[in-house]
């Protein structure tokens, strides 16, 4: 048997139509639609999920814009949207920052800002972001039993979940912290050197395995040798 | 491929640094355990040993009790002791002096005398200047009574001047004889130990001489001499001895002295002998 599926399966592309529903995405979800201030800051650790919620907000409101790259001030003025997406703000200069603050302040756009969570906190201790109405939300790991089901879902469509004891999601999860980006890395890393060890005919690796794992991360580097 | 085993020798490696993580602790905890129980269990029996110092005390309390008691006991045997010493050094002192005086027809066996001895006998020949004259005047006297009523000589003098009453020689000589007698043999009786009798005395010496040892023979030959004067069987030995040590002269000069005061066969047949 063969896992190529399911190596596709896990690969880090976004895909909005592959949505899973953790309490913590729909609670950020949630957030960000209900919230009412002109700048909103959605913050997470890299790879919890802010592009991929950015991305699914954007798909439930068409008249968003998101913008991935960049931005300088002139580009402001040809905006026609009223809420605008910015992905990694963590990537804007200052001036950037405090002309969308100022935007802001207009009530003239919405700004939805995804950044990392170390660089919001240095631009949020700013007297200027401190004084004023500011929505954060932060998006939270998924738990163990989330994760559980997301690569269960996976797997199911691939005929492969039978694979997997307990044991072994307490071990990646362990490794992944929660980390969706982790988790599809992990697995999609995981079930290449089963399909490795498939192909060679190793006894030892045919089924998902402690050792197979730790080898895993290993590789990934989230084994402290 | 490489990458695969690679990982998986890694992954080896990783497993035994985790079980070491895990065991070396459990090891040590359970030394810990074990060096408990040890200490558990020696600490049980030094709560015993807390109490030995008591048991220490007590025993020292009964200690100082005993040494109290023997004290007493160790004092008086220590009077006791220094009496016979004092009773035993004025003899020996007594003993060089006649030695001395009696160079020429001494019966003293004594060749090796210590140092010490000399030295004490300095010291005595110092002191007792008045006990000299004093024993001068004894041998006086004894050569007297030898003339007279043929007394044994004595090859050891043992006598004790403490006790010894003088007198002035124009006092009978048959009272002094009696006299200086009766303290020769209380100091003999004072001095051996009970347990030696002559039989052992003279057949000790007697073994001595067999396996050549003379000088030794010659002590338990003056110890025999102290038990029974009389027998010629120890003046014969005494003599032999003599002869054996190339003391010939001193030999004759014993048996010559017995001779005057007793008749022996064997002795006379031994003194011609040593003249031929």
């Amino acid at each position: 048997m063969m896992y190529e599926n399911v190596i596709k399966d896990f690969e880090d592309v976004i895909d909005i139509t592959d949505k899973f529903n953790t309490f913590s995405f729909n609670f950020a979800l949630n957030s960000l639609k209900e919230a009412e201030s002109n700048l909103r800051f959605l913050l997470g650790v890299p790879g919890s999920g802010k592009t991929f919620l950015l991305n699914v907000f954007h798909y439930q409101n068409p008249d968003t814009l998101y913008i991935n790259k960049p931005l300088t001030k002139e580009q402001f003025e040809n905006f026609t949207a009223s809420t605008i997406l910015i992905d990694e703000a963590q990537l804007l200069d200052k001036d950037t920052i405090e002309y969308i603050r100022i935007l802001a302040d207009e009530k003239r756009f919405t700004f939805v800002l995804a950044m990392h969570l170390k660089e919001a906190e240095e631009i949020l201790s700013k007297e200027h972001f401190k004084s004023r109405t500011i929505d954060i939300i932060k998006l939270n790991p998924i738990t163990e039993e989330e994760m559980i089901q997301y690569i269960n879902k996976k797997l199911l469509i691939d005929g492969a979940n039978h694979l997997f004891t307990e044991k072994e999601f307490h071990q990646i999860y362990k490794y992944t912290k929660g980390n969706f980006r982790y988790i599809k890395k992990f697995v999609r890393t995981l079930f290449k050197l089963l399909n490795f060890a498939v192909k060679h005919n190793l006894e030892k690796y045919k089924k998902i395995n402690s050792c197979l794992i730790t080898m895993t991360a290993i590789k990934l580097g989230l084994e402290d040798e | 491929m490489n990458e695969f085993f690679e990982l998986e020798e890694r992954c080896k490696k990783l497993r035994q640094k985790k079980l070491l993580k895990i065991v070396v602790p459990i090891l040590l905890l359970l030394l810990l355990l074990i060096g408990g129980v040890f200490f558990f269990i020696s600490s049980t029996p030094s709560s015993k040993s807390k109490d030995i110092p008591h048991k220490r005390v007590v025993s020292n309390s009964v200690k100082v009790v005993h040494h109290s008691k023997t004290s007493k006991q160790e004092i008086t045997n220590k009077e006791e002791k220094k009496e016979k010493n004092s009773s035993k050094e004025k003899p020996k002192e007594i003993k060089k002096v006649v030695e001395k005086s009696e160079n020429n027809s001494s019966i003293s066996v004594e060749k090796n005398v210590t140092t010490t001895k000399k030295k004490e006998l300095n010291k005595t020949e110092k002191n007792s200047s008045l006990e000299v004259t004093k024993v001068s005047k004894i041998i006086k006297v004894k050569e007297e009574i030898t003339k007279e009523e043929t007394p044994i000589p004595i090859l050891t003098l043992d006598i004790n001047f403490s006790n010894l009453v003088l007198s002035t020689p124009t006092t009978s000589i048959t009272k002094k004889r009696v006299v200086v007698k009766r303290k020769v043999t209380k100091v003999v009786k004072h001095n051996l130990v009970d347990t030696i009798t002559f039989k052992k005395a003279f057949s000790l010496a007697k073994t001595y001489f067999e396996n050549g040892e003379y000088q030794d023979s010659l002590k338990w030959c003056k110890i025999a001499s102290k038990l029974d004067n009389e027998n010629p069987k120890i003046w014969k030995l005494y003599a032999l001895n003599l002869e054996q040590l190339g003391d010939k002269e001193r030999a004759i000069k014993v048996l010559e002295t017995y001779l005057k005061h007793k008749n022996s066969i064997e002795l006379k047949y031994i003194l011609e002998r040593m003249k031929e």
